[in-house]
């Protein structure tokens, strides 16, 4: 369990909350843990028991049907669900597509959706990487070509999240070819959209449980009334909602820290070799040494940069290097905690086994520590 | 392919390390810091009659005529020993720089005392923080008669610039990179000793007003290749240099009482020690690769002497840092010997151009 007798980013309420999500999970998602990660997705009753508790988009208003609640209730689900070892993509919805929709949206597309993603009828995803291109979003190609009030759209994404659950895809099309970053929209896709067609759920070294899918779009029609916000000011949007895109990927990378740091600590309690237990070999105490020292580092930090957010005031190149620190720790933590189980951190049947492969992919989405560091770099 | 020393090469490694050991001790480092002096002159004139000196230079100019492999043994003692000897400068890089693009004439004029050690010559190419290799030098070389001239120009810092007769100076002649042979004792010379970190190499500002000088008939091409074969034998005296540092780490480790055991006993240490290890095999290895390409095969030598370079380099730097480490508070001291090979790590690892000039040479030579 995460300790938080010690952090500061969370009130009384949080901690509240935070035991009814632990419940929600030892209820619905830890028993079927094994059967998502094996179907390579997770069960559309897992979203909505998430939405029955209000564990979705906390931070959406009542009278969308949320609870209007700060970012540091997001924060907790995030670190519960990465501390379970879960890849379910709840986080995307809550953190990332609902935001958009209540930032940018208009009073209808609000209506039409939002209420269905708090109480997790609606699944959604945000389709922005292409075969092409991912870092550098202002090549896409997909386009949205105008004709008559409707947008036809054609192109094809891949590696996105929720790709096969998902009713609706905040999809990023050029609807100005010719210019780069100011001819880009988004655009609400419902998945039942003529034209339409999801393509494989792909297979990955991990995050079995997150169907991250190909997606197709051949002549696809939608009313313009689908673009989010104003037309071809798509890629400022992206832009402005990076902050909380990789809070919320450190937030997941340090609560997975966390979980392969406590596994490998019940380990080596365990395990005996050279007639001791290897808890009590220098090097290991040595390496869970360092690693405590650097989860403790790690959530205070944390703590500072959820504090900020919650009151506006992360800035992109400071959310970007939270990205960058906590998921390269999580790499390492994972890969140290794994190294102290020996074979049997090989094991699939093994937690930390899940987890480190599971750690790889992020620092890659959500922009690669590469471009993390290109961002911070643009603020020096 | 077998990259192990001959049996000829290990007699001249064990003359060198014996002879090293004896004269150039920790204690006459230290002598030698307390005089100010940039040179072990004693020390120099032995390794001449000896004719370690002379190794790598042809018989006809009074050296043995060796490879560059056996010189590199040589270098390797050296940086052992941490002696406080100009050998790098004289005999690698200005001797090197003569033999590959002397003329007659002047190869017969400086090689021998080179090789003798009576003559001290030294690279001057640096002229403070700009990028030496990439740019024309500011130092420039202005022809009177034939390949004679005057340069005018500052350079720095130069290694050894203090007990230097002569200098190679990378020079800009007439709008391309040239190395004029400049001899230091004239009047249009002046040189002003830096305050260095490496107590035991000296370094020095040296300008040249319209002095004296002439040519070698050196291009960037020469240069590069120059700067490849002097990488190598930095590489050995690195590898040299790291092995002293895993020497004493073990050797203090055995020693030291900790807790009621030897500081050797816990697990931490052997592992540090494992890992200096491991270092410095890998780059003993790259290194007597790249002392073979250098003499066998020159088209491989860029790649070799770069990797050779980078990982010699991390070897010592690695070992440097963790004998400190391992010696504790003591380490930190003037008394304790660390600090020697902390501070010609350094040097080592910021002369010739730093570690991404290297890794840059290697990615451009790599297959
Ligand atoms: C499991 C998973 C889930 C994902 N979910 C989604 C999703 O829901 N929606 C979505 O739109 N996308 C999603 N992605 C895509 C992800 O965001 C991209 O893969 C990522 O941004 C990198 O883009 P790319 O794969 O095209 O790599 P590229 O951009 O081709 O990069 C390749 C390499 O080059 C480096 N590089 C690129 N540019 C530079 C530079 N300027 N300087 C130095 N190095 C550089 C990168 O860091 C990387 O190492 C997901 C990916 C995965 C694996």
């Amino acid at each position: 369990m995460i300790d938080t007798s010690a952090r500061f980013a969370f009130t009384a309420e949080h901690e509240m909350f935070r035991d009814a999500v632990r419940k929600v999970f030892e209820k619905d998602l830890i028993p079927h843990l094994e059967t998502f990660e094996t179907e390579g997705i997770c069960s559309r009753a897992f979203w909505k028991s998430c939405g029955d508790a209000g564990m979705l988009c906390p931070t959406i208003a009542p009278e969308y049907g949320g609870l209007g609640l700060d970012f540091g209730y997001n924060a907790v689900v995030a670190e519960e669900l990465g501390y379970a070892g879960s890849s379910a993509g709840i986080t995307l919805q809550s953190d990332i597509t609902a935001e958009y929709i209540a930032s940018y949206g208009s009073e209808e597309q609000k209506r039409k959706y939002l209420p269905g993603m708090v109480s997790g009828d609606i699944i959604s995803a945000i389709a922005m990487t292409e075969p092409s291109t991912g870092s550098d979003l202002q090549g896409i190609k997909a386009t949205a070509r105008r004709d008559g009030d409707h947008y036809v759209i054609n192109g094809s994404k891949t590696y996105i999240t929720n790709g096969q659950n998902a009713d609706v895809i905040i999809v990023v099309a050029k609807t100005n070819p010719e210019a780069a970053g100011k001819g880009i929209s988004l655009i609400l896709v419902d998945a039942d959209t003529p034209g339409f067609a999801r393509g494989r759920n792909l297979d990955k070294i991990g995050q079995h449980s997150a169907d991250t899918s190909e997606l197709f779009f051949q002549d696809v029609r939608v009313p313009v009334s689908n673009c989010l916000g104003t037309e071809n000011q798509g890629f400022g949007y992206l832009m402005s909602q990076l902050p909380q895109e990789r809070l919320s990927i450190a937030v997941t990378a340090q609560a997975c820290a966390q979980r392969a740091f406590d596994e490998a600590v019940a380990f080596t309690r365990e395990r005996k070799a050279f007639g001791q237990q290897i808890s009590q070999c220098q090097n290991t105490k040595f390496s869970l040494a360092d690693l405590k020292a650097q989860l403790q580092v790690g959530w205070a930090h944390l703590d500072w940069a959820i504090t900020r957010h919650v009151k506006g005031e992360l800035t992109t190149a400071e959310a970007s290097a939270a990205k960058l620190w906590h998921t390269e720790l999580q790499g390492r933590v994972c890969d140290a905690a794994l190294q102290l189980h020996g074979g049997a951190g090989y094991m699939n049947e093994y937690m930390i086994a899940r987890l480190w492969r599971d750690a790889r992919v992020t620092r890659i989405f959500g922009g690669t520590s590469e471009i993390m560091k290109e961002v911070i770099s643009r603020s020096i | 392919m077998n990259f192990d020393l001959s049996d000829e090469q290990k007699m001249l490694a064990e003359q060198a390390r014996g002879l090293l050991a004896e004269r150039s001790p920790p204690a006459r480092l230290r002598q030698l810091i307390g005089e100010g002096a940039e040179l072990d002159a004693p020390l120099w004139r032995e390794l001449g009659e000896m004719g370690f000196l002379g190794a790598a230079i042809a018989e006809a100019h009074g050296g043995l005529g060796l490879t560059a492999l056996d010189l590199a043994v040589i270098s390797l003692e050296l940086g052992r020993a941490n002696a406080c000897l100009p050998f790098f400068s004289s005999v690698v890089l200005a001797g090197g720089a003569l033999s590959a693009c002397g003329s007659a004439a002047q190869q017969a004029a400086w090689l021998p005392g080179i090789a003798s050690g009576e003559k001290i010559g030294t690279f001057a190419y640096a002229e403070g923080p700009a990028d030496w290799r990439a740019a024309l030098p500011a130092t420039t070389f202005a022809a009177t008669s034939g390949n004679e001239g005057r340069i005018t120009g500052t350079k720095s810092p130069v290694a050894d610039g203090g007990v230097a007769g002569f200098a190679v100076v990378l020079v800009n002649a007439g709008g391309a990179q040239a190395f004029a042979l400049v001899d230091l004792d004239q009047p249009e010379v002046s040189r002003t000793r830096l305050d260095s970190f490496d107590q035991l190499r000296g370094h020095h500002a040296i300008s040249f007003a319209g002095a004296k000088a002439e040519l070698l008939a050196g291009d960037a091409d020469t240069l590069a290749r120059l700067l490849d074969q002097a990488a190598v034998q930095a590489a050995f005296e690195a590898v040299g240099g790291a092995q002293a540092c895993l020497t004493m780490a073990r050797e203090y480790a055995l020693d030291r009482q900790i807790f009621g055991r030897s500081l050797a006993s816990y697990q931490a240490i052997k592992h540090r020690l494992a890992d200096i290890a491991v270092a410095i095999e890998l780059a003993l290895s790259n290194a007597y690769y790249a002392g073979w390409a250098a003499q066998n095969a020159p088209d491989e030598l860029p790649a070799a002497a770069a990797a050779a370079r980078l990982t010699a380099l991390a070897a010592f730097k690695n070992a440097a840092r963790e004998n400190i480490q391992v010696h504790g508070g003591i380490g930190y001291t003037f008394e304790a010997n660390c600090h020697f090979y902390y501070r010609r790590e350094r040097t080592l690892a910021l002369s010739l151009g730093g570690r991404e000039v290297w890794a840059d040479r290697l990615i451009a030579h790599s297959a």
